[in-house]
């Protein structure tokens, strides 16, 4: 009893070998996807082929040593166009997640801060955008502004604002009814202040956690637009592209579809991982007590 | 005019009167306290002086900070006057601070919100204003959860002195302490006023108001009822409210089974009586009570009580016997 009186508080840093050991999930979809970010990064000066090359003497040949995943129909080596893609794929989960929470978060905060009419007004029109089914509207808003990845990722980005618009929303109405607002306000805070000083640091919680989640579902979306031919155009070594081009091909030839499939689905889990470990360690409710 | 003046101040909430008719003044200096128990409209007061009363609440009346209007002024007049003129410190410092600032910073931004001047004039404020809390410096990088309550409650005063305000009002600011945290910073409190801050300090326990206020106003079911110098409110008491108040506080040494306690309950928010307030729980109610709003008296000077049948002074009690 004495003993433990005497001993000192841990420092206040944790160190981070032992953090990444308790939040085994977070160390692992973290891992995952930096990993592949970083090889995605560093594809132009790896020694690999080039992703573009087109040889039609070495179409469609099988996983080897020349070729450790194959070629396309086109003779272009699969894993260099994998190792690409993986920059491209990961630029837009998060490209379309950055925009759409740009445009949800300041409308559902002020939404939530505000109230009343302000709040009816804002929501319903980002309700409008739910009213669509989930790949119906991207699709729309490509063929209104033409296929490309950037309108296709600025389409997915659109129609999943209202998510983040609902989750600020919900925690901006939370965090409003605390005592520190109303002391804000005692002390002669404007609103604008209170909403960015106040209310935004405490809701980033349920934000954070719901954007690294919907970081996947972006790569898979923006994949799903590229597989219709609304997305990425070619040649870009984009993955959803790469298995559209398999169509034809991959049921005699399986690793044309196969690679690229195993690459979105390394990331979107990575992503998922990711977004459950961070709930797990941002929600005081899941947070385990160490003695 | 200057200090804080509040007249003839009522608030509606929909069919609620939560308050009736509040009356007040605090003087530059002065150390007044206002009591009453739950729901009489006293944080309700305190609000409204700050102009951050519920949006559906309607408010008339008075209220002067100097020579501002208060009441119906407009938002830029307002944060012109929160934290800046008129500052106020709440009942529970430990969720009055935001979480995710560290207290320095906050109290930086409090008085950069307030004065434009460059960044190392308002460190000094900052620094000044912990100093006179009596809390170190190393407290400006310490987060709300680092600290005690009774650290929290300094950092709040801290930040509410910071501007140097006309008046600070401090509504039960000691109620989520412990008693002898309490007592300190009751004595912090006492030591801060006196150099032209008025403070209004709002409880429900006179006892705690007695050791620094020099005037105290009781409040009941939304009206002040009754107001006058401590010392004399607490040995001869004019309102039977009041009275029964003072009764009911426990004395040191003096053995009671059971407490007297104020029978009934207090009028309710909805309720627009034709007469007193209290006459329903009142031992000295008549039909004129029941009848007609009682009279404000002023059977001292600086005392002015609402009572049909006030609790005479004895001198003046015995010189109406032999008159």
């Amino acid at each position: 009893m004495s003993a433990s009186l005497t001993t000192q508080l841990p420092a206040q840093a944790p160190r981070l070998g032992p953090w990444l050991r308790r939040h085994a999930t977070i160390a692992w979809g973290g891992g995952l996807l930096l990993a592949m970010l970083l090889l995605g990064l560093a594809a132009p000066w790896l020694p690999v082929a080039d992703p573009t090359h087109i040889d039609l003497a070495l179409k469609l040949l099988p996983p080897g040593t020349a070729h450790w995943c194959g070629t396309d129909a086109l003779g272009r080596d699969l894993f260099a166009q994998v190792l690409h893609g993986a920059r491209i794929s990961l630029l837009i989960g998060l490209g379309v997640v950055v925009v759409a929470l740009a445009i949800g978060v300041p409308i559902g905060l002020v939404a939530g801060y505000a109230g009343g009419w302000v709040d009816g007004l804002l929501m319903r029109l980002s309700d409008l955008f739910l009213a669509f089914p989930p790949l119906l509207l991207p699709i729309m808003l490509v063929a209104m502004m033409g296929p490309g990845l950037e309108n296709a990722m600025l389409a997915v980005a659109v129609s999943w604002f209202p998510w983040y618009a609902r989750i600020a929303r919900a925690a901006a109405m939370a965090v409003k009814a605390e005592n520190y607002i109303v002391s804000a306000r005692a002390f002669g805070a404007s609103h604008a202040r209170i909403l960015f000083r106040h209310v935004l640091p405490n809701s980033t919680t349920p934000i954070i956690v719901q954007a690294s989640l919907d970081f996947g579902y972006a790569i898979l979306t923006t994949a799903s637009l590229g597989f219709i031919g609304l997305g990425a155009t070619p040649p870009t070594p984009e993955w959803g592209l790469m298995i559209s081009n398999s169509r034809s091909v991959f049921l005699e030839y399986w690793w044309t579809a196969a690679f690229p499939g195993l690459a979105i689905f390394l990331a979107v889990m990575g992503a998922n991982l990711l977004g459950d470990g961070l709930r797990d360690w941002l929600d005081p409710k899941f947070e385990e007590r160490t003695a | 005019m200057s200090g804080l003046t509040i007249a003839g101040l009522q608030v509606a909430i929909g069919l609620a009167q939560p308050l009736r008719d509040c009356s007040l003044s605090v003087a530059p200096g002065e150390v007044v306290g206002l009591v009453g128990e739950s729901g009489s409209g006293k944080s309700l007061t305190a609000l409204a002086c700050l102009g951050l009363l519920p949006a559906q609440a309607r408010a008339r009346g008075q209220i002067q900070l100097g020579d501002t209007a208060l009441l119906g002024a407009t938002e830029s007049v307002w944060r012109g006057v929160r934290g800046r003129r008129l500052a106020m410190i709440f009942q529970n410092p430990m969720s009055a601070l935001n979480p995710f600032f560290s207290i320095g910073r906050q109290l930086l931004e409090v008085v950069g919100a307030h004065f434009a001047e460059p960044r190392a004039a308002l460190q000094l404020r900052v620094r000044k204003a912990l100093e006179r809390v009596q809390l170190d410096a190393g407290f400006a990088d310490k987060y709300p959860h680092q600290m005690s309550g009774g650290q929290l409650q300094r950092a709040m005063i801290a930040m509410a002195l910071a501007c140097e305000p006309e008046l600070l009002i401090a509504d039960e600011p000691t109620t989520a302490l412990d008693v002898t945290v309490q007592a300190r910073i009751m004595r912090l409190l006492r030591e801060l006023t006196g150099q032209g801050m008025g403070l209004l300090l709002i409880s429900h326990d006179l006892a705690l108001v007695a050791q620094v206020a020099a005037r105290v106003y009781v409040m009941y079911a939304g009206r002040t009822v009754e107001t006058g110098p401590m010392r004399e409110l607490m040995g001869s008491a004019s309102h039977p409210y009041t009275a029964n108040l003072l009764k009911a506080q426990p004395r040191l040494g003096q053995f009671q089974r059971r407490l007297p306690v104020i029978e009934g309950q207090v009028l309710p928010a909805t309720s627009s009586p034709g007469g007193c307030v209290f006459q329903s729980r009142c031992w000295r109610a008549t039909e004129l009570c029941r009848l007609q709003p009682p009279p404000a008296l002023s059977l001292r000077p600086l005392s002015r009580v609402e009572c049909h049948h006030p609790i005479l002074p004895t001198l003046l009690a015995k010189e109406l016997e032999h008159g």
